[in-house]
């Protein structure tokens, strides 16, 4: 399991939108801009194009997403296996962490 | 369509095989999202970091044997300007010898660790092992020889025009000696990259997974 963590780590500047992307895809396919507006949504933060295609770059030569076949120019992408233990663990740990922050919160 | 016209241009600053692969999704995305001042700066950013973080394998490749070949031809070129060709010719002028071409190509050299330690440290985080099997192999090899010709050719050459232009006009021996080694060294990158973007096998896998 810390291998997967580190993994997810060493994409460096791209790991925040990474996460975001995979969170994203982990309820169903989308393209580049269901993907944008979703992430808006959901953290508050709009990706600009070059980070958004940096980030699935590096996801999809990782194998944790996959293209699906294109509609038109707008290609979808879906969530791997492997994408699904990484986002799974990546968020695990995450819970964990916040879990620890809160009760030390708590206790002060 | 101002934005996508935009974006087409901005996305040309990117390597040839990401846009192959990402181009019209990206323009896709900013057909439906417009194009801010800063999603443009975004994807300049997003252009000098496909270069950086991910330096194709033919850039590494060219870079690593034009160090090396530059690194080992300074040495020869230095040991025969200085063994060979500089005692019988000019050994009445010692007081130029510090400043002759076969001095300055050592000098040059000594960067070429440099580059090359950066090139590896770049190519650990990337296709290293790849990289190097394809720098060994025969077609690498061959430039490999021929550059090393190339360049104690060229140091002799100069070192002989460097003489010849002393003899003639009077002027400081190493006022000709930088700019040709300059050239030199120009030239000798240029056509090794070319050398290396030739040799490049194709592939039709995405950009990553090319590594």
């Amino acid at each position: 399991m810390k291998k997967l963590h580190d993994e997810l780590q060493d994409l460096g500047r791209f790991s925040e939108p990474a996460l975001l992307i995979l969170i994203s895809l982990a309820d169903g396919p989308k393209h580049g801009y269901a993907m944008t507006q979703d992430i808006e949504v959901v953290s508050g933060q709009k990706l600009g194009p070059g980070t958004l295609y940096g980030a699935i770059t590096r996801l999809e030569g990782r194998g944790w997403i996959e293209p699906l076949p294109s509609e038109d120019r707008r290609r979808p992408y879906r969530l791997t296996g492997a994408g699904q233990r990484v986002l799974k663990h990546r968020l695990d740990t995450m819970k964990a962490v916040a879990k620890i922050g809160a009760q030390r919160l708590a206790d002060a | 369509m101002h934005s996508v016209r935009i974006a087409r241009q901005l996305v040309r600053l990117y390597p040839r095989a990401w846009r192959a692969r990402y181009e019209d999704e990206v323009l896709a995305l900013v057909e439906q999202s417009g194009l801010a001042a800063c999603d443009a700066l975004d994807l300049v950013r997003g252009a000098a970091r496909e270069w950086w973080l991910r330096p194709s394998p033919m850039f590494l490749e060219s870079l690593f044997l034009t160090t090396v070949i530059w690194a080992v031809g300074s040495g020869v070129a230095s040991w025969l300007g200085s063994h060979v060709v500089t005692p019988p010719v000019i050994s009445f002028e010692a007081g130029q010898r510090s400043v002759l071409p076969p001095r300055l190509p050592s000098l040059l050299g000594l960067l070429g660790p440099v580059v090359l330690f950066l090139a590896l440290l770049r190519a650990t985080r990337g296709p290293f092992p790849k990289m190097f099997k394809r720098a060994v192999r025969p077609v690498g090899l061959a430039e490999f020889f021929v550059w090393f010709a190339a360049m104690t050719m060229g140091s002799i050459g100069m070192h002989w025009a460097n003489l010849v232009s002393h003899l003639g006009t009077g002027l400081p021996a190493s006022s000709w000696g930088i700019p040709g080694a300059v050239a030199w060294i120009l030239t000798l990158n240029g056509v090794q990259f070319l050398l290396g973007a030739r040799t490049q096998r194709p592939s039709n896998r995405s950009p990553e997974a090319a590594q």
